[in-house]
């Protein structure tokens, strides 16, 4: 199992020790569609995608924000809690690519009993383009 | 106040309600495949006998389950744009979780029309609807809130 990660052990500026690195294919996005049933042509129909100016399917975006609460959980383990997720959609990403998520601590605070941590988070590519940067605040318990 | 994009009849819709869907169930096979999809098969997702075991009634659905029923049309689908549209992209997405979803649940989206805002990008004028989705479950209790943004290219006029 992994560590989990203290209040009192964040340092401001550190990168979250974690990354989530996805492949994208038009299979994972089929499934990104039929697990929330999201079936928008230009997800899994290239000719669709290519008749609106597009070279192929897309990522859904709502797919790129799970995977940054895929980060968050991962990392702040069962003792953790996601408060709040967000992102902007910047670019989009084709299969082929894979999607790198990361994130960085940018605060942390105690408040009414609850120990939070705010982050910078985002989703590159493999080539470190960003596509989905935003923001996340979680909570972690402490050792006091 | 209103723009190039934006009518007085549009501004006026901000607040309203929108069609957010039925209340609906959440299950441990619509959960999997949430969890199959981001490939994060935690067993607190998976395993009921493991969520059971540390304190949930049931196995727990990952943050952004609810999206499972999203309605990102329904703004598009209760606005009159009186401009051409060219294209229409989803611009961002904003979560607070407040409580834990677990399987066994029934889940209650209520929409409204949150904000419209417009911008001049590079390829024209650019209307920005954002929307708000609350999920209430079976207690009464808010467990999650859903501001998506969906972007509208307008299309130059000559």
């Amino acid at each position: 199992m992994k560590t989990q990660p203290y209040f009192d052990d964040i340092r401001l500026g550190e990168e979250i020790p974690l990354q989530v690195r996805e492949p994208l294919s038009t299979r994972s996005l089929v499934k990104w569609a039929a697990a929330v049933r999201d079936f928008y042509e230009v997800h899994y129909d290239k000719d669709f995608a290519r008749s609106i100016g597009l070279r192929d399917v897309i990522a859904h975006g709502p797919n790129k924000c799970a995977l940054l609460g895929r980060l968050m959980t991962e990392w702040i383990g069962e003792a953790g809690r996601l408060h709040r997720l967000s992102c902007t959609h910047k670019a989009s990403n084709f299969p082929g690519e894979t999607l790198v998520c990361r994130g960085r601590v940018k605060d942390k605070y105690s408040k009414d009993g609850r120990h939070y941590v705010e982050c910078e988070v985002w989703v590159e590519n493999q080539d470190g383009v960003v596509a989905a940067p935003g923001a996340a605040t979680v909570s972690l318990p402490s050792r006091g | 106040m209103s723009g190039a994009l934006i009518s007085a009849r549009m501004r006026a819709a901000v607040g309203s309600p929108l069609a957010s869907g039925q209340p609906f169930a959440v299950e441990k096979g619509s959960i999997r495949d949430l969890a199959e999809a981001i490939n994060h098969l935690h067993p607190l997702y998976v395993d009921e006998a493991y969520a059971q075991s540390t304190g949930h009634g049931s196995v727990l659905a990952p943050p952004t389950y609810p999206s499972y029923n999203l309605a990102l049309g329904a703004p598009l689908e209760a606005l009159t744009f009186e401009f051409p549209v060219g294209s229409i992209l989803h611009g961002s997405d904003d979560w607070e979780f407040l409580g834990d979803i677990h399987a066994g649940d029934m889940l209650t989206p209520q929409g409204k029309l949150l904000d419209l805002y417009e911008k001049q990008g590079k390829r024209g004028g650019m209307l920005f609807i954002v929307s708000e989705i609350t999920y209430t479950n079976q207690r009464g209790e808010v467990v999650a809130i859903y501001r998506p943004t969906e972007v509208v290219i307008a299309l130059p006029t000559a």
